[in-house]
């Protein structure tokens, strides 16, 4: 009966918010396209400025931005009760300068987590204060052998070649400790439809955001308040989501992120088995929260009255939204389902982007 | 098909790097993208005769290997350099369009562990399709399959992801059974004069011998013959020193009284780490068998102050199947360090420095 009531309001709410805001069957590709273009961006944890700027850059006008010292990144439009906060991470994961060693090679840590061994003996690149520096991961020393015994290849173990001898030459090239850290990325087009590239996780969720924010009409939004927020340092313990839980007083929290999918050929297929391509998710259980069966429902209604193609799965992994529930809010999360999580091959669907997209402009209109 | 992705391939590696570079360098960007593995070099065969210029006679053997020399195959000289890099082949095709890989050659252990997670390309016959190699994912990664890819991480992982869901939708993208798999390549600019890329060493030794061919005309160099030899990295069985089955062949077909090998020599291994990349070629010949041609280029790098660096007694199986022929026989290589990873390094300097002797050897004619 409850859910009925629900379907019957969702009913409403979308027929009477027709025309209010733009058309959802009006699809654009520029997630995609902005999605192309984040992705590329370098955003270490802790180092997000430039992508926080780029999406602050690409905001209708119409508008008010604000960013904190941290570069989390919000606006908000409306007022009164609920307030619905939707929120994507704008950092990824990647590599700090610890060391210049007298030889000149770099010895670093970590940011976030994922296999070190993913980075020996490729291309990487050092964002310095003078512009970006190319180096190699030295493969380990015995590398030449054959029939080597391997062991784990860990953070400790990456050292990075510039090309200098000296400690004095690699400051030469303008580089310092601290210094961040990525791979050189590539976007692999397996079709137009599907790609794979490194910081799918979470400039998907940026993307998503980030085109919704220009086909909502703001001016029309009415009887609640809705943010929507670029958060940083995610990756390392949802540092920049609990900054801004504290400040929001959400209700409602929708964090916008990847749904770690075991469509993948090692990934056991007990749980997560979610196909790319079938439509957007709805992160149900993760490793940080438990949505409201409540809530869930209410989203798999509006997202039938819509028409837009959705998956319901539980994974692994936190969210963003967790830390705004010990303050009282409701964490709905949001994805799409990805394969090959946290490595430089993170694989998205563009149906799926799509869909998030299109689900997250009919939340904004008829969530009450 | 696959002509037309090349050319793309060729105009953005070439735009990879500024001006500034030589032209053996030129050529070597012009050659890069062009895949080669073993037993799979036409392409590259391809791409060589089409910048040969005319005059000598171009003759292939039955392993493949290009020779350009006198039509009557015996040469004063002959410059040999291999033309194949490490690559795989399609060995399958799984239900889920998964692709599975192996390779024909003897390898360092970690080879293929460095593409896990990394993009690859696929050359078929309807043109070259991207792929990436999967990894599992990390929030769901069990503690048995960490283990297996820390520890084991080789081709039985290998499942390259070309974007489709079934063997039939693999096999209408054009794909089949022994097709080339090469890694997706790109030449990174490091410190000074070094660049990186896969197989870089390789294709600079193929470009600085095609470049000798191409700037001795056939009246400077009459008795020369170039040779880009195939099938190097595929074992001789049973062969006390290894030895690669194309040098093999290439060196009973060879009929030269001097004989140049052209190779890479990987300097940050054990037992030669001495020799650096950026401080000049490396002269490898036997001490045992001091010849007039290693005496010669030493006295050239001496005149002309050009660095070079000496390796005595180094084996490898390119160099082995020479040690057996008749001919006075140095190597001089190119020295490289990470060498067949992706990021195989090279001193620009050091292909120039390469580049003198040899056309100095050619030029002055006194060999």
């Amino acid at each position: 009966m409850m859910k009925r009531n629900i379907l019957f309001a969702i009913g409403l709410a979308v027929f009477l918010g027709s025309g209010l805001i733009s058309q959802i069957t009006n699809q654009s590709d520029s997630a995609w396209e902005n999605l192309k273009e984040l992705v590329l961006i370098p955003g270490v944890s802790g180092y997000e400025n430039e992508v926080a700027e780029f999406i602050r850059s690409r905001l209708p006008r119409e508008v008010k931005s604000q960013i904190d010292d941290m570069h989390n990144l919000w606006f908000t439009v409306g007022k009164g009760r609920p307030h619905l906060v939707f929120v994507a991470h704008t950092d990824e994961l990647g590599f700090v300068v610890e060391e210049i060693t007298p030889q000149g090679t770099l010895k670093v840590s970590s940011r976030g987590g994922f296999l070190p061994q993913m980075y020996e003996g490729h291309a990487v690149q050092v964002h310095t204060e003078r512009g970006v520096v190319e180096g190699i991961v030295a493969p380990r020393p015995d590398y030449f052998q054959r029939d080597l015994e391997l062991s784990a290849y860990a953070t400790e173990d990456v050292n990075i070649y510039l090309g200098v001898s000296s400690q004095e030459g690699a400051r030469a090239m303008g580089i310092s400790e601290g210094d961040s850290i990525t791979t050189k990325k590539k976007i692999v087009e397996l079709s137009p439809e599907l790609l794979a590239t490194r910081a799918v996780d979470d400039r998907a969720g940026c993307a998503a955001l980030l085109e919704v924010s220009h086909r909502v009409d703001w001016t029309k939004i009415e009887n609640k308040t809705i943010t929507f927020a670029w958060d940083v340092q995610e990756e390392i313990g949802l540092i920049g989501a609990s900054r801004l839980a504290q400040k929001l007083d959400a209700d409602f929290v929708f964090p916008v992120d990847t749904f770690v999918s075991s469509a993948g050929p090692f990934d056991s297929k007990r749980f997560a088995h979610l196909p790319l391509g079938k439509g957007a998710v709805l992160r149900a259980i993760d490793s940080s929260n438990i949505a409201p069966r409540t809530e869930l429902e209410k989203v798999m209604a509006i997202a039938k009255a819509n028409k837009i193609p959705i998956q319901l799965g539980n994974t692994r992994g936190g969210n963003d939204g967790s830390v705004f529930v010990p303050l009282g809010a409701v964490n709905i999360p949001l994805s799409w389902p990805g394969t090959y999580s946290h490595s430089f091959i993170e694989k998205i669907h563009r149906t799926d982007l799509e869909a998030l997209t299109d689900l997250i402009i009919a939340l904004v209109r008829d969530w009450e | 098909m696959i002509s037309v992705a090349l050319s793309m391939l060729v105009m953005i590696s070439v735009a990879v790097l500024n001006a500034e570079e030589s032209s053996v360098f030129k050529l070597t960007q012009t050659l890069f993208p062009i895949p080669s593995p073993t037993g799979y070099e036409e392409p590259l065969v391809e791409a060589i005769t089409g910048i040969l210029p005319s005059g000598h006679k171009i003759r292939r053997d039955n392993l493949g290997s290009l020779y350009w020399g006198p039509k009557n195959r015996g040469s004063q000289i002959a410059v040999c350099t291999p033309m194949d890099e490490v690559g795989y082949f399609v060995s399958g095709i799984n239900p889920g369009g998964y692709l599975r890989l192996d390779k024909a050659v003897y390898v360092p252990s970690l080879i293929d562990s460095y593409h896990l997670g990394h993009s690859m390309i696929v050359w078929t016959a309807k043109g070259p399709i991207e792929g990436v190699l999967a990894l599992p994912s990390l929030h769901i990664l069990s503690a048995e399959v960490r283990k297996e890819f820390q520890e084991n991480p080789g081709l039985p992982l290998a499942f390259l992801d070309i974007g489709v869901g079934s063997e039939a939708e693999a096999r209408e993208r054009g794909v089949e059974m022994l097709d080339a798999v090469t890694p997706w390549r790109e030449i990174t600019k490091l410190a000074g004069s070094k660049v990186a890329g896969h197989s870089l060493g390789l294709k600079c030794c193929t470009a600085l011998v095609l470049n000798l061919a191409k700037n001795f005309s056939v009246s400077q160099t009459p008795n020369a013959t170039f040779v880009w030899m195939s099938q190097t990295k595929f074992p001789v069985r049973r062969s006390h020193p290894r030895s690669g089955l194309g040098a093999l062949r290439v060196s009973k077909e060879v009929k030269a009284k001097i004989i140049i090998i052209v190779d890479v020599f990987p300097c940050d291994v054990e037992d030669q780490r001495k020799l650096i990349v950026g401080d000049g070629p490396v002269l490898v010949y036997s001490k045992d068998r001091v010849t007039k041609i290693g005496e010669r280029i030493q006295y050239l790098s001496r005149d002309k102050g050009l660095p070079l660096q000496l390796a005595p007694d180094y084996s490898s199986s390119v160099l082995n199947p020479f040690l057996k022929e008749d001919a006075e026989f140095i190597g001089l290589f190119l020295p490289v360090k990470f060498s067949q990873t992706p990021s195989e390094i090279v001193d620009i300097k050091d292909v120039e420095t390469l580049n003198s002797l040899l056309s100095a050897l050619l030029q002055e004619g006194r060999i």
